[in-house]
């Protein structure tokens, strides 16, 4: 009997099973011939008819996976996806890929049909990197209305080599199913993840260990402005095994709770062990600190020591599989050798320090029901000093000590100690992408206007900004974010300050020269210069996903105008409080004339408390920005006297 | 086998007696001159380069560069692309701190090796080995040794005697060959000359420099534009296809011994496509509907495997996959003019709006592109074959203004592609907008596309709301829409005819009081501006010569009148000129503006850049201006 956990079946539908019938492999199906576009997703460049994955067990315990893909390119924009890649993992030939057959379909004018097959020629494999290679596969005869179908057999050394099954793509998908039959004897738990008004098809023949699952008429899911990780929407099964290889290349642990799954991660060799482990050539370094002041100094003094001298190679992982001697002398490795480097070195400098597993936003959310250790892409460190916690992940070669790195502010992490209670909020509500701008300007009797600009731009606003102005130049810095190419603002005299100290807002001063338009008597005076809010991000009229700005964000604007003795406002533009009804997004504006000085004062103050917004919100959302951005785009007129 | 186990455990013991401090390498013994305005100093560099055969040689190669902060982080990184006829061996790389002490070292097997995804080729056999030196403090200096191994030659490096923001204490670059197969070079932007010393059967080339500032290199200008000395084989081999490169027409015959044997196609193929053009009156119909076919069922796929980078795939393989890369398809499209006995040329070239044209008098292996050369008895139809969309006979900014390198039927010769025209790139764009009283309205707009305009036609048709809206709104520079539909008609003649309905809550810009501010037209009709240049030294490029007009009638609510219409305006410089105008027609409550700009020359010489800036510069303020409308 198989050990088959099934820990979670979310919004299973209790209706009839119904799995549907599939056509064998090269049939010519008339209906398919007809689609010229995706009735349930009509933007769709090209839609997957069907998707089908069997999975099973050969005699050497081996995972047999046939995989068998059809879909139908619709618009020219889709022809790009004639050329295809099979990934898969080559490292130590865990995986191969065999039995490899592709065809195209297209028809004529005159309704005639051509098959097209694939032979070996157009057929390419190449290496990614240490541990994946590529299939590509050149199709031949590829046009709008071509239909390809492709078919393999994947077969990997050990059922650790299960993935994720995915019923969602970029493309609609029509039918997509995943049939499984699990080697006896594996333990393992999957959770069904999916929108409630999708259903899904559930089908357990417990006596076969076999599972079927199927989903229909799914609509794909394309990029939107400021969305989280795609992975938080796309319908999918999670798969969670005793014994895993995950895609970093790592095995993974099963347990059915947060205090066990730390327990099995601190006995871990390539985990727990190497923390303990004192790694030899560290002792000048942990010398040296053991000398300073304090337990703030020692650690920035180690984060800072690793950061800036070991190098991240691009691959994430939660364990160090090759020992941290080698990270020390190749002076690098992957994400989570470097933070368990960190970590040692903390620890061995007597701070109070705990690994952390953290999913960046982009990765996905992690879901604190489920002790799933796939749900985390990285290994971080959390240093606890005098009662205040700091989050440190030293592939982060920007984010100073004390703030969060971006990618992992308002996520969920786990605290990996023997006393676990499961996840964490890595949130901050005091820092936020917070830039401050003040403008003193004149304009002269002709219409020029000369003025100068000091912006401060603070925590994570201060973090990019460093970071283009350390790699690049002032006058890239200020290009990037002040001056844009359509634009008729002349800059000089840049000045930067505080790139280096940390607690101070980084300082952009400038100059500026611009001239104003006109129209007949009147002279239009631009007061939406240097804020960065043209244009709204969100123009269209649907959402699907939430939008994730990250952080707070935090924006004034004072100017200043001193305005030529020829010349006075004719009328002011209103003063403004936009709200959304909780207040999470604000803006308000005061304008005030002073006749005596001839002067325009103006106060802009935009503020977004809350980082995350649903699907639901979003119309309201983009009405907000579109007032928002029509509101600050209202020039200041004035009249010739 | 304990031997072996022995050996392994002292290597990491033993590595660190080869390891030497280098004092010479300390920063303070860079003078202070080529410490200015750079990030980076070249202390030492040297090749040194072994022509055995035409095909056979070896490069040493030394390079010693001090990072001084982190913007000189490129010299940090070490990639070459071995491949079939380049192996990259005895790599170590040293690395020292601020004074020469020694610090840590990788050597080969810390390399890491990938395949080179450089972003268009699904295939190729280019890989990248490379190593990324961690900087934990500046200035640190790192000494770069390594050999390549050559089993093939198309080209040599070139001498670059300067660089741009990068310093130079010393370099060098030595060539030995035989002196029956003596290397050519030539001076581009530089005066420097070889010693020359002969000894024997052996002749040896040698550059060097020494204390050389870094230069700035301005934005916009010329791909290639780089002084350098271009350095090129007489005699080479490739894949055991030998070849003389000091003639065009010599270099031309390397390439006819490639090509030939896989630009026929089978006797079958030949009648089907004779058939194709039985009813076509003249070769240049022919010419045509032969084009026609190419682009609508082949599509491009770049493979490079081998030899694969200078030989096309066979006419025959291409017909059969429909798909191939630029040489492929120009090969086939070659194969399916000679079988309705139409001459061409396999035209290889270097592709890309802002590269300059190769030296004529220098045959050099410069390019990355082919296309194909009809020639015909009064005019030659040049064909860019990679392209699903180009009207026929027009090759586009990608090649024109170049010179390219024409296989012949028995050797080689280059000539000049089309210089590029205003008139072949034209977008007209017409608006009829309906403006009520309360400020809402609709728009209905029409743009006519040609030549380079047409290339993101389909893109705005196709695309998702997402990056439709995306499109019309940042690089259109519409105002945002409250509803869109997009339409696409294709127009006789090659152009591409987009049709916008747009619906606004709010068509002026803003109102003040009872004044509706509105501007001449929906979107910004010209938005590039030069950068600032006080002293340009080098000529500016521009993506291509265009001509662009717009008319926008904005039919006004009853009983509302312009109050101010802004005045006509021109504003001409030598390449190029602006006009705009407004009328107000009271009767029909109809407000028309119209505008057009000329751009001549997508070159701007350095000598009139300073007016070319001041010319956009006019032309952004003067379409900034505001209509000013109000109830009577």
């Amino acid at each position: 009997m198989n050990k088959l956990f099934v820990t979670v079946c979310l919004f299973i539908s209790l209706q009839a099973f119904s799995q549907s019938a599939m056509p064998e492999y090269g049939t010519i199906v008339p209906e398919e011939i007809k689609i010229k576009e995706c009735a349930f997703d009509k933007e769709a460049d090209a839609v997957v008819l069907l998707d089908r994955g069997i999975s099973t067990y050969n005699e050497e315990k081996h995972l047999i996976t046939r995989r068998r893909i059809k879909f139908k390119i619709l618009k020219e924009s889709g022809i790009p996806r004639g050329d295809l890649r099979i990934l898969y993992y080559s490292a130590d030939d865990f995986e191969g890929i065999n039995e490899l057959e592709a065809y195209v379909l297209n028809t004529d004018a005159t309704g005639g049909i051509f098959k097209t097959l694939v032979d070996k020629k157009s057929i390419f494999r190449s290496k990614v990197n240490e541990l994946y290679s590529e299939i590509k596969i050149a199709l031949p005869e590829i046009k709008p209305g071509s239909i390809i179908e492709y078919r393999y057999t994947s077969d990997k050394k050990s059922f650790s080599g299960i993935r994720d099954w995915y019923f969602q793509s970029d493309m609609p998908t029509m039918i997509s199913q995943y049939d499984l039959t699990i080697l006896p004897g594996f333990s393992f738990a999957y959770k069904i993840v999916k929108s409630r008004s999708l259903n899904i098809d559930v089908k357990n023949f417990k006596d076969e260990g076999r599972i079927i699952f199927e989903m229909k008429n799914v609509a794909g899911l394309r990029d939107e402005p400021y969305m989280d990780a795609s992975s938080d929407y796309l319908q999918r099964i999670v798969f969670q095994l005793a014994e895993y290889r995950t895609y970093y290349g790592t095995k993974q642990k099963f347990a059915n709770t947060w205090p066990d799954l730390a327990r099995e991660l601190l006995k871990d060799e390539d985990f727990g062990k190497v923390i303990e482990k004192n790694i030899k050539g560290a002792d000048e370094l942990l010398v040296s600190v053991d000398a300073l002041p304090s337990d703030y100094v020692k650690m920035t003094t180690i984060f800072s020591y690793v950061r800036k001298g070991f190098g991240w190679n691009g691959i994430y992982s939660h364990y160090a599989l090759e020992g941290l001697k080698k990270v020390w002398d190749k002076k690098g490795g992957n994400a989570a050798e470097i933070n368990l480097l960190l970590i040692n070195l903390l620890k061995e400098a007597k701070l109070e320090v705990y690994p952390l597993l953290v999913s960046e936003r982009d990765h996905g959310r992690v879901d604190g029901s489920y002790p799933f250790l796939g749900q985390f892409n990285k290994v971080a460190a959390q240093v606890m000093i005098n009662g205040k916690r700091y989050v440190l992940d030293a592939t982060d070669k920007l984010t100073p000590p004390g703030l969060i790195s971006f990618d992992l502010l308002n996520t969920n992490a786990f605290l990996v100690e023997k006393k676990s209670t499961g996840v964490i909020a890595l949130t901050d509500d005091s820092r936020m992408m917070k830039n401050f701008t003040g403008i003193q300007s004149e304009i002269d009797e002709n219409g020029k206007v000369k003025g100068m600009v000091s912006v401060l731009s603070y925590d994570y606003a201060r973090v990019d900004r460093v970071n283009d102005y350390l790699k690049g130049s002032k006058e890239k810095l200020i290009a990037k974010y002040f001056q844009k190419e359509s634009s008729n603002i002349e800059i000089d005299s840049i000045e930067i300050r505080n790139e280096s100290d940390d607690s101070l807002g980084l300082e952009q001063k400038f100059h500026f020269t611009t001239a104003m338009p006109s129209s007949g008597e009147y002279r239009l005076v631009n007061l939406n210069l240097f804020g960065g809010m043209e244009k709204s991000p969100f123009v269209t009229d649907i959402r699907f996903t939430n939008i994730n700005f990250g952080s707070q964000l935090y924006n004034s604007t004072n100017q200043v105008i001193k305005i030529p003795a020829s010349m006075k406002p004719d009328v002011l533009p209103k003063n403004i409080n936009l709200v959304m009804p909780d207040n999470s997004i604000t803006l308000t504006r005061i304008m005030a004339y002073d006749d005596a000085s001839n002067t325009v004062t103006m106060r802009v103050k935009w503020q977004i408390t809350r980082t995350v917004f649903t699907p639901e919100e979003y119309l309201s959302v983009k009405d907000f920005f579109k007032k928002m951005v029509d509101m600050l785009n209202e020039p200041l007129v004035l009249k010739m006297k | 086998m304990k031997y072996v186990l022995l050996a392994l455990l002292l290597l990491p013991a033993t590595s660190v007696l080869y390891a030497q401090d280098r004092l010479q390498y300390a920063v303070t013994l860079i003078p202070d001159s080529l410490k200015k305005n750079v990030n980076a100093v070249i202390r030492e560099e040297s090749h040194n380069l072994v022509i055995k055969s035409p095909g056979k040689g070896s490069e040493v190669i030394k390079k010693v560069i001090t990072v001084l902060n982190e913007k000189g982080d490129a010299g940090l990184v070490f990639a070459e692309y071995p491949d079939k006829f380049k192996k990259i061996d005895d790599v170590e790389i040293n690395i020292y701190d601020e004074a020469g002490k020694y610090s840590r070292r990788f050597k080969r097997r810390d390399l890491e090796k990938v395949a080179d995804d450089d972003g268009f080729s699904l295939v190729s056999d280019d890989k990248i080995l490379y190593a990324i030196i961690r900087a934990d403090k500046y200035p640190l200096t790192v000494e770069y040794n390594y050999t390549i191994r050559y089993s093939g030659f198309l080209e040599y490096r070139d001498f670059y005697p300067k660089f741009p923001s990068l310093s130079i204490q010393q370099s060098a670059y030595t060539i030995t060959t035989s002196s029956d197969n003596r290397i050519r070079y030539k001076n581009y932007r530089c005066t420097d000359k070889p010693v020359i010393t002969e000894s024997g059967n052996n002749i040896t080339y040698s550059w060097s420099v020494k204390n050389v500032d870094g230069y700035i290199r301005e934005a916009g200008s010329a791909q290639r534009d780089i002084p350098r000395v271009l350095i090129s084989p007489s005699l080479f081999e490739m894949d055991d296809y030998d070849g003389d490169m000091s003639t065009w027409d010599s270099y031309g015959k390397w390439q006819i011994s490639l090509n030939n044997q896989i630009n026929q196609l089978p006797e079958s193929s030949a009648i089907f496509y004779r058939n194709l053009v039985k009813d076509a009156k003249t070769d240049k119909e022919k010419i045509a509907i032969l084009y026609k076919h190419l682009q609508e069922n082949y599509r491009y796929v770049s493979i490079q495997l081998g030899i694969g980078g200078w030989k096309p795939f066979p006419a025959e393989f291409v017909e059969k996959k429909k798909y191939g890369d630029c040489k492929a398809l120009s090969n086939f499209m070659y194969a399916m003019l000679k079988a309705v006995n139409i001459r061409s040329h396999y035209a290889i070239i270097n592709a890309g709006y802002d590269d300059l044209p190769v030296d004529r008098e220098f045959p050099q292996n410069a390019f990355n592109h082919v296309i194909l050369c009809v020639p015909q008895a009064t005019d030659t139809i040049w064909l860019e074959c990679t392209s699903r969309k180009k009207p026929f006979g027009k090759l586009g900014n990608f090649t024109e203004n170049r010179n390219a390198f024409l296989i012949t039927d028995n050797g080689g010769v280059v000539v000049s592609t089309p210089i590029s025209k205003a008139e072949d790139n034209v977008m007209k764009t017409v608006s009829h907008i309906n403006l009520l009283e309360d400020g809402s309205g609709n728009a209905s707009v029409d743009i006519d596309h040609q030549g380079e305009f047409s290339d993101m036609t389909d893109y705005v048709v196709e695309a998702d709301d997402q990056h439709k809206k995306s499109y019309i709104i940042n690089e259109s520079g519409f105002k945002q829409p409250d509803d869109l539909k997009v339409s696409k008609k294709n127009i006789e003649g090659s152009s591409y005819s987009l049709h916008y309905d747009m619906q606004f809550e709010k068509i002026p810009d803003f109102n003040a009081g009872s004044k509706l501010f509105l501007s001449g037209r929906l979107y910004k009709f010209w938005n590039k501006a030069l950068p600032k240049s006080e002293k340009r030294q080098n000529d500016y490029y521009l993506e291509f010569p265009l001509i662009q007009s717009d008319s926008t009638i904005y039919q006004l609510p009853d009983g509302f009148i312009a109050e101010t219409i802004p005045k006509p305006a021109t504003i001409k410089y030598a390449l190029g000129s602006f006009q705009t105008n407004y009328v107000f027609d009271a009767e029909k409550h109809q407000l028309i503006t119209t505008c057009t700009i000329k751009i001549n020359k997508h070159i701007i010489p350095a000598s009139r850049y300073q007016e070319a800036a001041q010319f956009f510069s006019d032309v952004i303020k003067e379409q900034q201006q505001k209509i000013v409308v109000r109830k009577e």
